[in-house]
């Protein structure tokens, strides 16, 4: 497992985006991520080569911020925002009632928030932004998946 | 310059770091991250002072000193500031002295000592983390009783360069940990025990062997190679055993080990609990063997410079041809503490112009009626006159039990010509000293 072609064309041009290689960790993190849904080991020796950097550093960083994923998961993630849009229009009750009906089939995480307050509560499916979200709503895109 | 610590006036140069210049003084300073060769990182907190015409405490570690400081460490101020500081440290942190290997030379319980709280107010469960994680290298970790000094972690990324371990998560969840599948392997690991402030790391040697309040330590130099690192030897002997050798520690010499050891060197006390339990000759036997004509002596390059000189003057007197010959291992010496030489006193033995040419000794060893081999390697398991320190003999001839260097006080000069002191132990060895075998044969 290794970057994509086009990713590698992506990479070479985020090079020149900054002064020092060091700086590249965290997007390489995210284009890792994006293309296999989870940071794998090879991965991370990957982007210790392209950066100059310890293997144990770039794991280090991973580990750090509770987004990135270490570890392949069979289920969908869903991240409802908690933050004061959010949770001022029900984003608590929305994550309820998510954990306790899909979370068989789906991962549900809160996160902070994603700067999509205009349409709060709001949440994500694969990625994907779902704003204004209501009860019904959920049902109908869940079920429809 | 002067500065003023506590209304002493301590003497002190230019650019010196505070702290230095307090632990050089033996100045009591409460400190975790720092290490006098890992340098400062900041992040422990613990060694706050207060410094008059400052608003706030600040951290030692990070204060150079300047001419008419004055410094208070023991302000009622700087207690409350180190007791939060400990309360925060011990949120996670499990009570367990008791069955904790490093109770007794703990930092953080020391410290507790001093300025703890002793009642907690914390409401919340406390964060769990992993318990005896096996490391690799001899070394175990225990997470709940980490203080995240990352000590261990600088000298794995500025000092081996290895970069094994690392802080993995963040928050209360943050702890110190290698990455999977990736152990903790370079020839400096067991460093990490020694450099760990409190029970994290503890070495699979050492652990739940002994309690450190029994034992007794004694100032001496590794014998492993030619580098001459100066170690505690960390001993006691209990109800109805002799004296037992549990440990080798690093003792600091910023000129050869500053604070550390090989593991090599480290593990290597073992030998000297080894004692050589086969049968021991009369002195009277090796006198009338010494009647022949042609005699050579072999003496153990790794002797102190008092051993050798009395080893030269008997074999002098006895006109003994006198060789040694050095433990040259091409595999065994890196770039950093370990050289090529592995025995500890080369240098002393060309001080002392004993012939080192193999060659020589070679021709003489084939014509030789009698040989003597004062604790070489090379002569071990030969049938011949034997003074040796080790059990490993193959017993023919005459065999003499000599006390190992745990015994001994002496001289060595290193490969670096420096000549040090190294000191013996309290407890007498039950055989005698190779200085005095020699004089009972005068």
């Amino acid at each position: 497992m290794s970057f994509t072609q086009a990713n590698i064309i992506k990479i070479a041009s985020l090079m020149h985006r900054y002064p020092q290689k060091k700086a590249l960790v965290l997007p390489l993190l995210w284009l890792a991520q994006k293309q296999e849904g989870f940071i794998s080991d090879e991965f991370i020796n990957t982007i210790a080569e392209l950066t100059h950097m310890p293997y144990m550093h770039i794991y280090s960083v991973a580990s750090f911020y509770t987004m990135f994923k270490l570890q392949k998961s069979d289920k969908k993630t869903i991240e409802v925002c908690r933050t004061l849009s959010c949770e001022l229009n029900g984003s608590e009750a929305i994550k309820k009632y998510l954990v306790e009906n899909y979370s068989k089939n789906y991962e549900i995480v809160a996160v902070e928030c994603m700067g999509a307050c205009g349409g709060s509560p709001m949440c994500t499916i694969e990625g994907k932004y779902m704003e204004n979200v209501t009860i019904e709503m959920l049902d109908e895109v869940l079920h429809g998946n | 310059m002067k500065i003023m610590i506590d209304e002493t006036q301590i003497e002190c140069k230019e650019g010196e770091l505070l702290i230095d210049v307090m632990l050089n003084n033996n100045i009591s300073i409460p400190h975790f991250c720092y290490h006098q060769d890992l340098g400062a990182d900041g992040n422990c907190r613990m060694c706050m002072v207060e410094i008059k015409g400052e608003k706030r405490p600040q951290v030692a570690c990070d204060t150079l000193v300047k001419e008419n400081l004055e410094v208070f460490t023991k302000s009622k101020n700087i207690n409350n500031v180190k007791r939060s500081i400990l309360e925060l440290e011990l949120l996670s942190h499990p009570v367990d002295c008791p069955i904790c290997d490093q109770a007794g030379e703990c930092k953080l319980q020391d410290y507790y000592m001093d300025y703890g709280l002793y009642e907690s107010h914390l409401t919340t469960p406390k964060t769990h983390k992993g318990k005896h994680i096996d490391l690799g290298s001899h070394v175990m970790l225990d997470q709940e009783r980490c203080v995240l000094c990352t000590r261990c972690i600088r000298f794995t990324s500025n000092i081996t360069k290895t970069h094994e371990l690392g802080i993995i998560g963040r928050g209360d969840n943050a702890k110190v940990g290698i990455a999977p599948n990736k152990p903790l392997s370079n020839p400096y690991a067991m460093n990490v025990v020694e450099l760990c402030p409190v029970g994290a790391l503890t070495s699979k040697d050492f652990r739940f062997k002994q309690r450190v309040w029994f034992l007794d330590s004694a100032k001496s130099i590794c014998h492993g190679c030619s580098r001459g690192c100066n170690i505690f030897i960390d001993y006691n002997e209990t109800k109805y055993t002799t004296e037992k050798i549990h440990r080798f520690r690093s003792r600091r010499n910023n000129e050869i080990n500053q604070s550390f050891l090989c593991d090599y060197g480290r593990l290597s006390y073992k030998e000297l609990n080894e004692k050589y339990e086969g049968k021991i000759s009369d002195v009277q036997d090796l006198k009338k063997l010494l009647k022949v004509e042609k005699k050579v002596a072999l003496v153990s390059p790794s002797l102190s410079l008092e051993q050798l000189k009395s080893v030269q003057n008997f074999t002098q007197k006895h006109k003994i041809a006198l060789f040694s010959l050095p433990y040259l291992d091409e595999n065994f010496g890196d770039d950093w503490l370990k050289t090529n030489e592995r025995s500890a006193n080369f240098k002393g033995v060309q001080e002392l112009f004993i012939n080192t040419l193999q060659k020589e000794f070679e021709e003489a060893f084939k014509n030789a009626e009698l040989i003597i081999n004062f604790d070489h390697q090379l002569l071990k398991n030969k049938p011949l006159v034997q003074f040796t320190s080790t059990q490993n003999v193959n017993q023919e001839n005459l065999v003499f039990a000599i006390a190992n260097f745990a015994h001994e006080s002496g001289t060595l000069i290193n490969c670096d010509e420096i000549r040090q002191r190294f000191e013996a132990s309290k407890y007498k060895s039950q055989v005698p000293r190779l200085v005095e075998l020699l004089e009972q044969l005068s």
